[in-house]
């Protein structure tokens, strides 16, 4: 007792300096995270600068990423010279709309059956998807697989062997089994059969969790460009995603890429592939639709995280 | 609706007087199948394969049926087959080893056994009713569960045992004897794999399957419906190269002849992994990385997080959270195209410093590079499980040392550290789990190029690059079975640790 009334006198009276402290940790605190900030913002504005740079400039050498000369020459090789863009970005859209939409519906199905309770065999079929996520085929055996379906060069490829993914079934089926049971009873005593229980009752209250594993799977998808590496031969170009134009034209794609890619001006279209404005342009052209989308799902993400990390 | 299940339930469990002899009752159901199961294992076993004969020098693939395995048991394990050569028979003798010989004729005979005993299960289902049968049908689940599991034994060790084996080749008008492994001359077959299982399964539903759970099978048998796809996608995209990779880590895959037809080897491939010096080197660069990444993983954000926790600007917190969240969303592509913004030879680096080389093909560099970008891609994004982690520090810790006159440090040091430690060891001890799969191969593909390629290698980059580039499929299988089957022994490992150590378990 005494101890403790003796150290709330001292508290009332702080030291001179313990302000001093508690004020130059904030200093330090705010410092370090702005900084970080900064290194974090920087090479993108960088990036961006030098995709607007005019093709006279040999040198990109912007401390301070203002451009002293716009020039628009990048984007408009990049728009209106380039044959593939149009078809890059068609591609990319399809395998991210087609290949989120089906994996999030098939993942929700396999949750759905799964979260059911007294389901015969549950356990299992958990101890099904934690070993899918612990072992996994390597890359020759999938390819082999990819081959003997007649996926390659084929633009399912991007979607089919996508569709499942564990973590997502694990984390659905979790959110699903706290849907009050209740509310499932009283809905198949109006009638309601299991497909309609499904996509009228479950899926509508799983919506929080269902748009978190969507926003991953869709960046997943967006950012895909090794399984088009993989399993898209060159004579197949135009089945490529943006991502792999945007790797092809980093132009040292022939040292990553076993296969030879023939010539990249005519693949690409473009005659000045190796101008660095090009590129960066290409990058940026890439990365637009995610810091597009981003504002949006990032009340989502947290959540996606931390289901997936904390609790198999 | 729940109750009508309970009493349905209850209904099944306890049958009526009339139920009990000489009825179709859950028990009797279930010991029939049993008995049928284990008939149609123990027929494929006598007149299908048992083993077949290896096609490397001696001929083609055909089976010897389990008749004729017991028959050379008889005969010093003699067994005789012709081929033909250009529309001439050649004929073979091999001779079974004894050991080899008795173990497959063990494993028949068991079989056999299991047939009789689900018989007579059958038969007291029939004459005694459910309660006799109940205990008859529950031991004979365990046999076939054994007895399964015994069946996959005996594959893999046919598989892999290189028993020396003799057989006579007929060179010019004389028999030659031919000293080979085992597995060079009998090929095990198939069906060891698939009695296995299918008994793993029976045995189980022998087992665990009651009454009870027929109701309740009868009652989801819709929501079994809503997995025939997702179940179907696994099993071809998932399961299937799993069983293929452990095929192929036995075989010698040549491209004529295909997965199946390939020849067995033993372990050949794991030997050349782990004593090949390359091979050795690309497991020590895997770990290499992977523990810097893993570091460039944990430390950083962990710091990021505790100023970021402990910064009282608000609005600031937040400012600064959603641009550190962002590059987490870029590809590597992205990553890669800035980085070579930066280091290529007119790149903003070289202005700073003088230089003129770009450090991208600089060897000495190639490690730091990629570790430094996978730590600005991936800082904002550690930080989210750590600041959840912080949030969840009763608050009256830190004014509590605040009123003892810690200061922010001591606060630090005392009391953010030690509360958060358990869930930083935990992400540690399992991500070290992942040791051998963490290397980041698609980061290293991009960022490799000829000159800095030796410090790239890596077990991914190396199965893109010389197994898939090089055709060597059975090494590249072998390899990714290692790291999967050491990758999933770490994991249960690591899951113990640090379910000892931090209190906290993946399950």
């Amino acid at each position: 007792m005494e101890k403790s009334e003796q150290k709330t006198v001292r508290a009332k009276r702080p030291h001179l300096s313990a302000k001093f402290h508690e004020n130059l940790y904030q200093v330090i605190c705010t410092g370090v995270c702005l900084i970080v900030a900064l290194l974090c913002l920087y090479p993108l504005l960088y990036t961006l600068v030098v995709s607007f740079a005019s093709p006279s400039d040999i040198l990109y050498q912007f401390v301070i990423p203002i451009p002293t000369r716009v020039s628009l020459y990048a984007y408009i090789q990049v728009f209106t010279v380039s044959s593939f863009l149009g078809r890059a970005i068609a591609v990319s859209v399809f395998r991210t709309v087609v290949g989120t939409v089906l994996s999030v519906f098939v993942c929700a199905m396999l949750s759905y059956a799964i979260a059911r309770k007294n389901i015969p065999g549950k356990k299992y079929f958990m101890y099904l998807m934690i070993f899918l996520i612990l072992f996994n085929g390597g890359l020759i055996p999938t390819y082999l697989v990819i081959r003997g379906v007649g996926l390659l060069d084929n633009i399912w490829v991007y979607v089919f062997p996508n569709i499942i993914n564990a973590w997502n079934v694990i984390i659905v089926k979790q959110s699903m089994e706290g849907i009050p049971a209740e509310v499932e009873e009283s809905a198949m005593l109006d009638g309601v059969n299991d497909l309609q229980n499904f996509l009228w009752v479950v899926l509508p209250m799983s919506k929080p969790v269902i748009a978190a594993i969507s926003i991953f799977t869709l960046v997943f998808q967006w950012n895909s460009w090794y399984d088009a590496m993989l399993y898209v031969s060159p004579a197949s170009s135009k089945l490529w995603p943006l991502q792999y134009y945007a790797t092809i034209s980093l132009n040292n794609l022939n040292q990553i890429n076993n296969a030879d890619l023939g010539n990249l001006e005519g693949i690409m279209g473009i005659q000045d592939v190796d101008n660095m404005s090009i590129k960066m342009a290409l990058t940026v052209i890439t990365t637009l639709p995610i810091l597009c989308v981003y504002p949006f799902f990032q009340k989502y993400f947290t959540k996606g995280v931390y289901l997936g990390a904390v609790k198999g | 609706m729940k109750q009508t299940v309970a009493v349905a339930e209850a209904e099944a469990m306890q049958p009526g007087p009339s139920l009990r002899k000489g009825r179709l009752t859950t028990q009797t159901v279930k010991s029939i199948l049993a008995a049928a199961i284990s008939l149609v294992c123990i027929v494929c076993l006598l007149a299908g394969g048992v083993i077949g004969r290896e096609l490397a020098d001696i001929g083609q693939s055909g089976t010897f049926s389990g008749v004729a395995v017991l028959g050379a048991l008889f005969n010093g394990g003699e067994l005789s087959f012709s081929y033909s050569v250009d529309g001439e028979s050649v004929p073979v003798t091999a001779y079974l080893p004894t050991g080899m010989n008795v173990l497959l004729a063990l494993a028949v005979a068991a079989f056999l056994l299991l047939f009789l005993y689900q018989a007579a299960t059958v038969a007291v289902a029939w004459k005694k009713g459910d309660e006799a049968a109940a205990r008859f049908n529950r031991a004979g689940g365990i046999a076939a569960f054994v007895l399964g599991l015994a069946a996959v034994a005996v594959y893999v060790l046919l598989i892999t045992v290189s028993a020396p084996t003799t057989y006579l080749r007929l060179v010019g008008l004389d028999y030659e004897p031919v000293q080979a492994k085992f597995y060079e001359v009998f090929t095990p077959a198939v069906q060891w794999l698939i009695i296995g299982v299918v008994a793993i399964v029976a045995g189980l539903i022998q087992r665990k399957i009651d009454a009870g759970q027929v109701v309740l099978l009868k009652r989801y048998i819709p929501s079994y419906l809503f997995m025939i796809v997702p179940l179907v996608l696994i099993a071809v995209f998932n399961l299937y190269p799993i069983v293929l990779q452990t095929i192929l880590s036995f075989k010698d895959y040549s491209l004529g002849t295909g997965v199946f037809n390939s020849t067995w080897v033993g372990l050949q491939n794991f030997k050349e992994i782990f004593t090949t010096p390359e091979m050795l080197r690309v497991i020590g660069n895997t770990l290499y990385i992977s523990l810097l990444r893993l570091v460039g993983s944990t430390v950083p954000p962990l710091l990021l997080s505790i100023f970021l926790y402990d910064m009282r600007m608000m609005r600031t917190r937040k400012a600064v959270q959603t641009i550190v969240y962002i590059p987490h969303f870029f590809s590597w592509v992205i990553i890669y195209a800035i980085t070579y913004a930066f280091l290529n030879e007119e790149g903003i680096l070289n202005m700073w410093t003088g230089a003129t080389g770009s450090a991208l093909t600089d060897p000495d560099w190639f490690v730091p590079i990629v570790i430094i970008t996978a730590i600005w891609k991936e800082l904002g994004w550690g930080t989210i499980l750590y600041l959840a982690a912080l949030s969840s520090v009763p608050p009256e810790l830190y004014e509590a040392a605040k009123l003892d006159g810690a200061g922010p440090w001591q606060r630090v040091i005392r009391i953010t550290l030690p509360n958060i430690m358990p869930i930083v060891m935990y992400l540690l001890i399992m991500n070290l789990g992942q040791v051998l799969k963490n290397a980041g191969g698609e980061q290293l593909l991009l960022f490799a190029n000829s000159v800095t390629r030796p410090q790239a290698l890596v077990i991914d980059t190396w199965l893109y690059w010389d197994s898939l580039g090089e055709l060597k499929y059975s090494l590249g299988a072998a390899m990714s079975f290692f790291q999967a089957g050491i990758g999933l022994l770490l994991v249960f490992g690591c899951n113990y640790l640090s379910r000892k150590t931090t209190g906290i378990g993946m399950w």
